[in-house]
């Protein structure tokens, strides 16, 4: 699957008249895992909805490889970028390999066969996110994690060379947190896949992702490697947040630790 | 017990096809007079020398009838509980067959009309502006079309289409006996005659919802997941309904409004097939055809020597359902 660019020029869009992004201009890097941040309501799930074209563009235009995603034909796009929302809702009864299997309907044709490549897609998408196990079970008998990881899974077998994912970690405990990162990163290190997150979490974000956007009122405020985004000024800019950055002593990037207005001083003896 | 392989579904559509034949056979067999089996195949033979023999011979188009409008309402009903992700859905409960019903007794009073083949057309115009009107007033103010407030805008519908439909009726002695009968929603008394005209409709029809299973499926998912597959998700939910209100309206043309059929067969299939539409569809056809065949032999022994309207029949059996079905924890979520 070859790796794909997509570039964001001067985009503005928003809800019945109501703007939410203003002239957003961003490239982001093929091959790479970017992390949208922001306070909330900034526009982030905005930006990925537009990217997806869930949203229609009211002025500037995404491009996939130079072409303008809004004028792809809707299953050519769901074969070179995939979404998954947050928190998507399955219906009842609904088995992993069934949902698995769903990924693949950008390469059904009406009355069309499942072809050897749709199984070998499926099969390689529960391996990957080692749902091969549970493939048999019912989607609302699994914990929040396995669910996640089913529908990551569902993403997968759809092979495109971007995922779009809007926080892929809400709701999960933070172990499950930290799998479905691992999880995306070994994906983006074995397919090439690149990946555009939001997250909410911004130490998780500064720790897996290669680049960071950092998001204010609907504009970008900040965007680059995780040093050059996750700084005290920054956070103070964006969030309205006073916090120490220090180096995280396991991987070396930057990670934030909130002053508030308690317990910030040296220990109380 | 939920089979996963398709060969187990596929059995199980075997079986529910088998079922369609024995309501068939019963049908023609059963009914307000006794009839021997020499009067049975004399009858299909094309003959009616006897009065046992024309009964079995009025049965036959009855029979076919029935089943296809149970199928016809079966597959609506799925289709538009897929399209509303909404279990409550059903062309009664939304008010899509009293929307027809009005239109073709405003028809009958006003422009005249009195063939089944005239009342298809206006039927379904009925059908198709009830259908975007209860969606539209169930859409307003925040949350959407939440299963709630789709089921209350339909039964606020209804109401108001039927003291409509009355108010078309109350003054016009002589039509009142003929829309009656016919607003009571049944098949006693069908005729190939009456049957004829509607089929391309319900062909048509059929044909579009079976064919949306896929889309169906993918809209169960949610819109955003539909569009990030690749769907067309508002073209899709407008092909799919308008399939299943050419459905309706055909029936409704012929019949009269039949309810409860399109709700309670989608709710079984879904037990017996899964969730896959592609399955859940034509199930819910060979459902239908059997509930509402099954519900007019019924309705001929229950009330012998006279008997009841299926319609009838078929609102005893499916509102306990219908309370079952909201008296469910996870009503919201299909």
């Amino acid at each position: 699957m070859s790796t794909q660019t997509l570039e964001i020029r001067d985009l503005a869009a928003g809800y019945g008249g109501r703007r939410v992004l203003e002239g957003i201009d961003l490239a982001l890097l093929p091959g790479r895992i970017t992390a949208i941040v922001g306070a909330n309501a900034c526009g982030k799930s905005t930006l990925l909805r537009a990217m997806s074209r869930l949203l229609a563009p009211e002025r500037g235009e995404v491009l996939l490889d130079g072409r303008a995603v809004h004028t792809l034909p809707p299953k050519a796009l769901a074969r070179r970028l995939g979404l998954l929302p947050q928190t998507p809702i399955a219906p009842e009864g609904l088995s992993v390999l069934d949902l698995v299997s769903r990924g693949r309907h950008p390469y059904q044709r009406l009355l069309g066969r499942w072809s050897a490549a749709d199984e070998a897609a499926v099969a390689r998408a529960l391996d990957t996110t080692a749902m091969t196990d549970l493939a048999g079970r019912d989607l609302s008998e699994l914990s929040g994690g396995q669910r996640q990881r089913a529908w990551i899974a569902m993403a997968l077998a759809q092979e495109t060379g971007v995922l779009l994912l809007d926080e892929p970690t809400t709701f999960l405990d933070i172990s499950h947190q930290v799998e479905v990162l691992d999880l995306l990163t070994d994906l983006n290190r074995s397919r090439g896949t690149t990946i555009v997150m939001v997250l909410h979490d911004l130490n998780l974000a500064a720790r897996y992702a290669d680049r960071l956007v950092a998001m204010q009122g609907g504009r970008v405020h900040a965007e680059g490697p995780a040093e050059a985004v996750m700084t005290p000024q920054v956070l103070r800019e964006v969030f309205g947040l006073e916090a120490l950055v220090i180096p995280d002593p396991l991987s070396g990037r930057p990670m934030m630790i909130p002053r508030g207005r308690h317990r910030a001083g040296a220990p109380e003896s | 017990m939920r089979p996963s392989g398709s060969g187990a579904r596929g059995r199980m559509l075997a079986a529910m096809l088998a079922c369609v034949g024995l309501a068939a056979v019963l049908s023609v067999c059963l009914g307000a007079r006794d009839v021997t089996l020499a009067d049975i195949s004399a009858a299909l033979a094309g003959r009616v020398d006897t009065i046992a023999q024309a009964a079995v011979a009025t049965r036959l188009p009855r029979t076919l009838l029935a089943g296809l409008a149970g199928a016809a309402l079966g597959l609506a009903g799925a289709a538009m509980q897929g399209i509303t992700r909404n279990p409550l859905a059903d062309p009664g409960l939304l008010g899509v067959n009293a929307g027809a019903a009005l239109a073709v007794v405003i028809g009958i009073a006003w422009a005249g009309i009195e063939s089944p083949a005239a009342y298809l057309w206006v039927a379904v115009a009925g059908a198709g502006v009830t259908a975007v009107a209860v969606y539209a007033v169930a859409s307003l103010g925040a949350g959407g079309a939440t299963p709630l407030k789709l089921a209350l805008a339909g039964a606020a519908v209804t109401a108001t289409l039927a003291s409509f439909t009355t108010a078309v009726i109350l003054p016009r002695g002589d039509i009142g006996g003929l829309v009656q009968s016919w607003l009571l929603g049944g098949v006693g008394g069908a005729t190939y005659a009456q049957i004829l005209p509607v089929l391309p409709a319900l062909g048509l029809g059929a044909l579009v919802v079976l064919a949306s299973g896929a889309r169906l499926n993918l809209l169960a998912m949610g819109e955003d997941i539909a569009a990030g597959l690749g769907e067309r998700v508002a073209l899709a939910r407008a092909v799919s309904a308008a399939g299943a209100i050419l459905l309706c309206g055909a029936v409704t043309a012929v019949c009269g409004p039949i309810g409860f059929v399109g709700l309670v067969v989608p709710h079984a299939c879904r037990g017996l097939l899964g969730t896959d539409y592609r399955w859940v569809l034509p199930g819910s056809a060979l459902a239908g055809a059997t509930l509402l065949m099954g519900a007019d032999v019924l309705g001929r022994l229950l009330a012998r020597p006279d008997e009841l309207d299926v319609a009838v029949v078929t609102a005893f059996l499916g509102a306990p359902v219908f309370i079952w079905i909201v008296r469910r924890r996870r009503v919201a979520a299909l």
